[in-house]
C-alpha cells in the first residue's frame, strides 16, 4: 500500500505541491490527470524519490520513504519502475541489452527465460539487435515499457508515455501494458487525455495548481465532481457536460 | 491581393543579406569543400610523397640501427602519462564544475583555462632555470609539462560532454536499482567514453607534435628528431621520412578521434533533452573543490607564472622595452588574424552547407579536418615546399588551417543539433536559402563561434613550432623570443615576455570561462 501524506514541495516562493495525500493498495490502477504544470509530473518525482518533499511523509507498506526534506530509501532500493515521455532508452545499449538492464540477480538461464518472456511480451523479438535511435516512437515506447516491467517493480509509474503517439499506437500499448502487468503491481499513470485516464485506471485523481482537486473511484468523479472547476475540467476534456452522463 | 503580390509589396526584410557573390552556392560549397580537403590533404600528400620519393631502404635502416627506436620509446612514453596527466588534471574540475554547484564556480572555471597562457616549452624553460635538477631533464617532467598545458584542453572537452548527460538516463538506472557508483560505471563512464577517448587522442597528438618543450628538456622524440634532422643535419630526405612516419602516427590518432566523434553524434542526436542539475555544495565541500580546481592548475599556471613574476619584480624592467613592445604587437595581429580567419572560414562553412540541405558526406566529412589539429606542426611546416615558402602571410596560413578545426568542428556538431524545421520555417515564411541560415541558425552558433574564436585567438598567440619553422628574417614574436632566450639559458630575461603573453591572453580566456558559464549564473 502506498501511502502520501500531505507531500508538499516549494521552490523558493513557488509551491509546486501542497499537501497531496492519497492511498493506492497493491494492485491499484491510478490515473493522474491535470493540466500542463499542475505538479503531476512533481508528485511522482518526489514518490520515485528524485526530490525530497518540503512537507509530508510517503510511506510504502509502512516503511518510511521520505519525509521533510530527508529521503530515507534512496531510489533503487524502493523498486519503483518508471517510464518517462521520452523513454530515456540508453543509446549505447541496444534493444534487447536496454530491457536486459534492470534484470534482477538470477542464473542465467532464469534471467534468458526472464528476458525472452518481456521481449515477447511486446513484440520486440524482430527489433532485438537495433540501435534504439532507429527505433519509431512506438516502438522506442515498447522497449520503455518491457524494460521497466523486466526489473519486476511493486509500483510502475507512467509519466506521460503515450502522449507524443497517435491513438492506434496508444490503444495497442494500453493494452500491451495492462496484459503484461502482475495483479500486485500497482500503478499509476499520469496524462492529460481525459479517456486515456478513463480506459487505464479504477481511480482518477485531478490535480491543478499543485493541489488535489477531486480523487475517488473514476465514475465517481465523472458522476459527481466536486467543484465547478473539475466539472469544466471533465466537460472540456470529454467534449461533453460531467456529472450525471456515463464515464 | 494574392500571396505574391503580397510579397512583392512588402518591404524586404530589415536584416536581409545580399546574396554573397554572383557565385551559385552549389559552386561555392564546392569550392570551400574543394579548399578544406586541400587543407587536410596538402601535408598528408607532400608528406607521403616526400616520403615515398626519398625512401631509401639503407637510410631506413641507418635511422633504426641508431635514433628512432629512442625517438618512438620517448614519443609513446612520454604520451602515455602526458594523456593520464590531463585526464587527471582537466577531467576532475570538469566534473566537480558540472556536476555541482558551488560559491564561486565560475572562478573555478576561469582557473582551469588559465594554463592556455602558459605552453610546454615555456614552463619547461622556467622550471629548467629555476630548479637546476636532474628532475626537470627528465620525460616525466616534459610528459607533466605536456599534461598540464593540454588539460585546459581536456576540461574543455569533458565539460560539454558532462553538461550534455540527460538526467533522466540517470534516474530510470536508478529507477532500475543502480545505485550512485553502478550508474557512474554502467552509464556515466559508457556514456562519456567516446569524449574521453577523443580527449586522450588530442592529448596525445600534443605529445607528438610538441617539439619546444621536448628540445629544451632533452628528450629526443619524434618531433625533436625531425627538427634536428631538417635543420640542425641538413638531411631533408631523412627528415622527410620521419614526417611520414609522424603523418601515419597522426593519421592512426585521428582515426579513433573521428570514430569517437561521429558516436558521439549519433548517441546524442536526440532533441535536447533535461539536463543533470547540478547538486549544491555545502561550505566545507566548496573549499575542498576550490582547492582540488586550485591543484590542477599549479603545474601548468601558479608555478610558472609565480617563477616569472618572482624574476620580473627583481629586474623591474625588460631588457629592451621597445623589442618587447614590437614582439607583442606581431603576436597580437598574427593571433588577430587567425582568429578572424578562422571565424570567416567556419561562417562561410555554415552559410554554405546548411543553406541547401547537407549530406551525410559533408556532415561527415567535416570530421577529416580534425587531421589537421593532430598533425604535428613540423609536419605542417614541412608541408609548406619544404619551408621554402614563409613569411608572415605563411604563418598567418599555416597556423589557421591547424587551429580552424578548434573551432570548425564544435560549429559543426551544434548545427547537426539544431532542427531542419527552423531554417525551413524561415524559407517558408520568404527567407532564401542564405537568409535563413544568416537569421536563424548564425544567431543560435554565436556562442559557439565566440568560444572558437577567443580559443584560436590564444592558441595562436603562444603558438611556436610553425613560426619558428616558417618564419621569415627579421620576425619575431612573444613565442619565439621566450623559446630564444630559453636556448640561451636566460629564461630569467623572458620573464617579461611570458606574463606579456599571459596578459595578452588572460581577457579571451576571461570571455571564454564567461561564454562556458551555467546559464544560471550568465543571467543572474
Amino acid at each position: 500500500m502506498l501511502e502520501a501524506d500531505a507531500l508538499t514541495l516549494r521552490h523558493g516562493p513557488h509551491t509546486l505541491l501542497d499537501g497531496a495525500s492519497f492511498r493506492l493498495r497493491a494492485g491499484g490502477r491510478l490515473a493522474l490527470v491535470g493540466p500542463s504544470g499542475g505538479g503531476k509530473t512533481t508528485l511522482l518525482r518526489l514518490l520515485m524519490g528524485f526530490d525530497p518533499p518540503t512537507a509530508g511523509a510517503l510511506r510504502w507498506r509502512g516503511e518510511l520513504l521520505s519525509a521533510a526534506g530527508r529521503i530515507h530509501v534512496p531510489v533503487e532500493r524502493r523498486r519503483f519502475g518508471m517510464v518517462f515521455q521520452e523513454a530515456a532508452l540508453f543509446p549505447h545499449l541496444n534493444v534487447v541489452r536496454n530491457v536486459a538492464f534492470g534484470l534482477r540477480p538470477a542464473e542465467p538461464a532464469t534471467r534468458r527465460e526472464r528476458l525472452d518472456h518481456w521481449i515477447e511480451r511486446f513484440g520486440l523479438g524482430p527489433l532485438r539487435n537495433r540501435a534504439v535511435q532507429s527505433l519509431s516512437g512506438g516502438e522506442r515506447q515498447r522497449v520503455a515499457l518491457a524494460r521497466a516491467l523486466a526489473a519486476e517493480p511493486v509500483l510502475l509509474l507512467l509519466d506521460e508515455p503515450f502522449s507524443n503517439l497517435d491513438r492506434p499506437v496508444r490503444v495497442d500499448l494500453m493494452g500491451r501494458l495492462t496484459d503484461a502487468m502482475d495483479a500486485q503491481t500497482a500503478c499509476i499513470l499520469v496524462t492529460h487525455d481525459f479517456r486515456d485516464a478513463l480506459d487505464f485506471g479504477n481511480e482518477l485523481m485531478l490535480l491543478a495548481d499543485g493541489r488535489i482537486q477531486q480523487s475517488g473511484a473514476a465514475e465517481g468523479v465523472v458522476t459527481a465532481p466536486a467543484s465547478d472547476w473539475v466539472r469544466g475540467f471533465i466537460a472540456s476534456s470529454l467534449g461533453r457536460p460531467a456529472g450525471g452522463g456515463q464515464a | 491581393m494574392n500571396v505574391s503580390e503580397a510579397r512583392r509589396a512588402s518591404p524586404a526584410p530589415p536584416t536581409a543579406v545580399p546574396d554573397i557573390t554572383a557565385l551559385p552556392p552549389h559552386l561555392a560549397r564546392r569550392a570551400l569543400l574543394v579548399a578544406l580537403v586541400a587543407s587536410v590533404s596538402a601535408p598528408a600528400l607532400y608528406a607521403l610523397g616526400r616520403g615515398i620519393l626519398d625512401f631509401s631502404l639503407p637510410w631506413w635502416s641507418h635511422l633504426w640501427a641508431t635514433v628512432l627506436p629512442g625517438y618512438l620509446w620517448n614519443s609513446l612514453a612520454t604520451g602515455l602519462v602526458a594523456v593520464a596527466c590531463a585526464v587527471v588534471l582537466g577531467g576532475m574540475p570538469a566534473w566537480l564544475t558540472v556536476r555541482y554547484r558551488f560559491v564561486g564556480r565560475q572562478w573555478g572555471i576561469f582557473t582551469q583555462l588559465l594554463p592556455l597562457t602558459i605552453p610546454a616549452y615555456v614552463a619547461a624553460g622556467l622550471f629548467q632555470e629555476a630548479w637546476r635538477s636532474p628532475f626537470f631533464e627528465s620525460r616525466m617532467a616534459l610528459s607533466v609539462e605536456i599534461g598540464a598545458a593540454a588539460a585546459p584542453l581536456v576540461f574543455l572537452y569533458l565539460r560539454v560532454a558532462l553538461a550534455r548527460l540527460p538526467a533522466s538516463l540517470f534516474e530510470v538506472s536508478a529507477s532500475l536499482g543502480c545505485g550512485p557508483l553502478q550508474r557512474l560505471g554502467r552509464i556515466a563512464l559508457p556514456l562519456l567514453g567516446a569524449p574521453l577517448a577523443a580527449a586522450a587522442c588530442l592529448v596525445a597528438a600534443e605529445a607528438l607534435g610538441e617539439f619546444g618543450a621536448a628540445s629544451r628538456v632533452g628528450i629526443a622524440t619524434l618531433s625533436v628528431g625531425l627538427h634536428q634532422q631538417w635543420h640542425g643535419l641538413q638531411r631533408p630526405e631523412l627528415a622527410h621520412m620521419l614526417a611520414l612516419l609522424l603523418f601515419v602516427v597522426a593519421a592512426l590518432l585521428a582515426t579513433p578521434l573521428i570514430r569517437a566523434g561521429l558516436r558521439y553524434q549519433r548517441e546524442n542526436s536526440a532533441a535536447e533533452q533535461r539536463l543533470l542539475q547540478a547538486r549544491p555544495l555545502g561550505p566545507g565541500w566548496t573549499v575542498l573543490a576550490h582547492a582540488a580546481c586550485l591543484l590542477a592548475v599549479v603545474p601548468g599556471f601558479v608555478a610558472p607564472v609565480g617563477l616569472a613574476l618572482h624574476w620580473a619584480l627583481a629586474r623591474r624592467a625588460p631588457a629592451d622595452a621597445l623589442m618587447l613592445a614590437r614582439d607583442g604587437g606581431t603576436t597580437l595581429a598574427v593571433a588577430l588574424a587567425c582568429a578572424g580567419a578562422c571565424l570567416a572560414l567556419t561562417v562561410a562553412f555554415a552559410l554554405l552547407f546548411r543553406a541547401d540541405r547537407r549530406g551525410r558526406t559533408a556532415d561527415r566529412g567535416v570530421w577529416l579536418v580534425a587531421l589537421n589539429y593532430l598533425t604535428p606542426s613540423s609536419v605542417l611546416a614541412l608541408a609548406w615546399l619544404g619551408g621554402a615558402l614563409s613569411g608572415v602571410a605563411v604563418i598567418v596560413a599555416a597556423t589557421t588551417l591547424k587551429l580552424l578545426p578548434l573551432m570548425l568542428l564544435p560549429v559543426a556538431d551544434a548545427m547537426s543539433r539544431l532542427p531542419s524545421a527552423q531554417t525551413e520555417s524561415a524559407r517558408a515564411l520568404g527567407c532564401s536559402p542564405l537568409q535563413a541560415v544568416w537569421r536563424t541558425v548564425l544567431p543560435q552558433l554565436a556562442p559557439v563561434l565566440a568560444g572558437g574564436a577567443l580559443l584560436v585567438f590564444v592558441l595562436a598567440a603562444t603558438e611556436l613550432t610553425l613560426s619558428l619553422a616558417l618564419q621569415p628574417f627579421g620576425y619575431s614574436s612573444l613565442s619565439l623570443r621566450v623559446f630564444a632566450y630559453a636556448g640561451l639559458h636566460m629564461t630569467q630575461l623572458s620573464s617579461f615576455w611570458i606574463l606579456s603573453l599571459v596578459l595578452l591572453c588572460i581577457y579571451p580566456i576571461w570571455r571564454l570561462a564567461t561564454l562556458m558559464a551555467p546559464s544560471e549564473a550568465r543571467h543572474a
